[in-house]
């Protein structure tokens, strides 16, 4: 922090808390035309703007904006006014991106599908597991310690109810999320997809943490949905108007 | 209070919007009154003192998805080191910090490796200084903050349908390692890296591909995945935002590597105390 120091005190002296006026932030002035610089008082440039003829037509080169309405240059990416990227898609493509992006839907069921069935199987011992302590009390103590740890039967009781609900909740929150990514997806299709690969990545290196053996389970079905999901972010950059493969200018 | 200091205070409050002409990131000419820029899609609501990501960065010499899967493939590494020490610590059982040690060693190297291999320019980032006088510190002081009582609302919540808060110094306490190697181990090793690879590495070249806003939520979602537990994908997606705006704001990872490490040494110093 040693270089904070003077710049503290000098920024809290009177004549140093400048503003950033328009002479300061002034710098050459650049012709739209040409993008030359040339100086900031005459607006004028050798190549003849404002008076060149690609000037009287400024009315054509202009479109509106999809979100906020407001005319545009038409080469502009972007909205100046509101930010947002100013590129129409045509059908084609739209229908495409809705392609890709159902994929991400497909996610978030198959979520739901494999939530339930694991949330049922883990129901199934939980309830063997309660019967075989329904002959102990509360306060008895479970005498094989887990985790290195002893509890009370009472406690037991309350750990597998509760691990119940959270391979329920896990997998209903992941779901969640997916379907929120798809919502998301046919707004902003590049930062959906992009998100849904890497939540579905994450939960595959968390299962096989958990239990190494499903790195091989349904290993046809997770090269699939990856293979989908870059394929759909490789669209939602063809629709960006930009080509993935190729340099852009 | 002091003349100076009120000046200040209202130069941060009543700025008068700045006037560009160029853009400050592409130097692409804007249009007038632009609050964007129309070639990057940057905001001119905080523009830089410096340009540090300026016109001949904008195109580097890569495809679009040449510069995605370099930024996927760095977080895919970051992710597999997570996945390898999860799978060793699944085999031994290992609850020490020597696997903290490794996982922050292991990443470390990779990011670096990753970086000087792949032609991604971060070096505007790294040479600005990002501080600007009273602004930025009273912006970080604010946004800390906004962080605690977020997070101690977040972790209320979670507290009532049965989430507990994890433990970062159980293991250090355990293994009587000093109360100085959980501060290098769990502040300052990943304020630094996680902030040259997210804010820095992931960021700059989606910032290529995408629009800011793109970038910055993907950077967050990527940041809040990474720490691999479902319960707070949500909290740290916000401080990822956060981290994102302040790389944005002040063109320098500097000022977020500060509140990253700030931010987590509160979390640890709370544990202590609490």
């Amino acid at each position: 922090l040693a270089r904070v120091g003077p710049r503290w005190t000098a920024a809290t002296q009177p004549t140093a808390a400048k503003q950033i006026t328009r002479q300061e932030a002034a710098m050459p002035w650049t012709c739209p035309d040409c993008k030359s610089n040339n100086s900031d008082e005459l607006k004028q440039c050798f190549c003849g703007y404002p008076n060149s003829e690609k000037n009287d037509t400024t009315e054509k080169s202009l479109k509106t904006c999809p979100s906020c309405h407001e005319q545009m240059p038409a080469e502009d990416k972007f909205c100046s006014f509101c930010g947002k990227t100013a590129v129409v898609l045509t059908e084609k493509e739209k229908k495409k991106i809705r392609k890709a992006s159902k994929w991400i839907l497909a996610i978030s069921i198959m979520f739901i599908f494999f939530g339930t069935i694991l949330g049922f199987v883990q129901k199934s011992t939980a309830d063997k597991a309660i019967r075989n302590l329904a002959q102990y009390e509360e306060s008895d103590i479970w005498e094989t310690p887990i985790n290195g740890k002893k509890y009370t039967v009472g406690e037991l009781r309350a750990q597998i109810d509760r691990e119940v609900i959270l391979v329920f909740g896990t997998n209903y929150f992941l779901a969640a999320i997916m379907f929120g990514l798809y919502l998301y997806s046919r707004k902003a299709p590049f930062p959906a997809m992009v998100t849904a690969l890497c939540v579905y990545l994450a939960v595959i290196v968390l299962n096989s943490i958990i239990d190494p053996a499903t790195i091989i389970q349904g290993i046809i079905i997770k090269i699939i949905f990856i293979s989908a999901l870059i394929a759909g972010i490789k669209t939602s950059l063809v629709a960006r108007g930009l080509t993935p493969t190729q340099l852009n200018a | 209070m002091h003349n100076g200091m009120k000046n200040n205070l209202d130069s941060l409050y009543f700025q008068e919007h700045p006037f560009f002409e160029k853009c400050p990131h592409c130097d692409a000419a804007l249009m007038e009154n632009a609050k964007y820029c129309g070639q990057c899609g940057n905001s001119m609501n905080h523009p830089a003192e410096t340009s540090p990501l300026n016109g001949s960065d904008m195109h580097t010499q890569k495809t679009p998805w040449q510069l995605i899967s370099r930024a996927i493939g760095l977080w895919v590494v970051l992710l597999s080191i997570n996945g390898v020490l999860g799978l060793i610590g699944h085999a031994i059982d290992l609850s020490s910090p020597y696997y903290d040690l490794g996982a922050e060693i292991l990443s470390a190297f990779l990011i670096l490796a990753v970086f000087s291999d792949s032609g991604i320019v971060i070096t505007p980032l790294i040479r600005n200084w990002g501080f600007k006088g009273l602004g930025s510190f009273i912006g970080i002081i604010a946004g800390l903050l906004f962080m605690y009582i977020f997070m101690w609302l977040y972790f209320k919540l979670a507290l009532s349908i049965g989430i507990e808060q994890i433990s970062y110094l159980s293991d250090f306490k355990k293994h009587h390692w000093p109360l100085w190697s959980a501060f290098v181990l769990l502040c300052l090793f990943p304020g630094i890296f996680e902030e040259l690879a997210f804010r820095g590495f992931i960021m700059t070249s989606l910032e290529k591909v995408g629009s800011p806003r793109e970038a910055l939520v993907i950077q967050a979602a990527m940041f809040s995945i990474l720490h691999m537990l479902p319960t707070i994908f949500i909290s740290h997606f916000v401080m990822g935002m956060v981290l994102g705006v302040i790389r944005q704001r002040s063109r320098s990872l500097y000022p977020g590597m500060f509140f990253h490490i700030a931010w987590n040494a509160i979390v640890l110093l709370e544990e202590i105390w609490i």
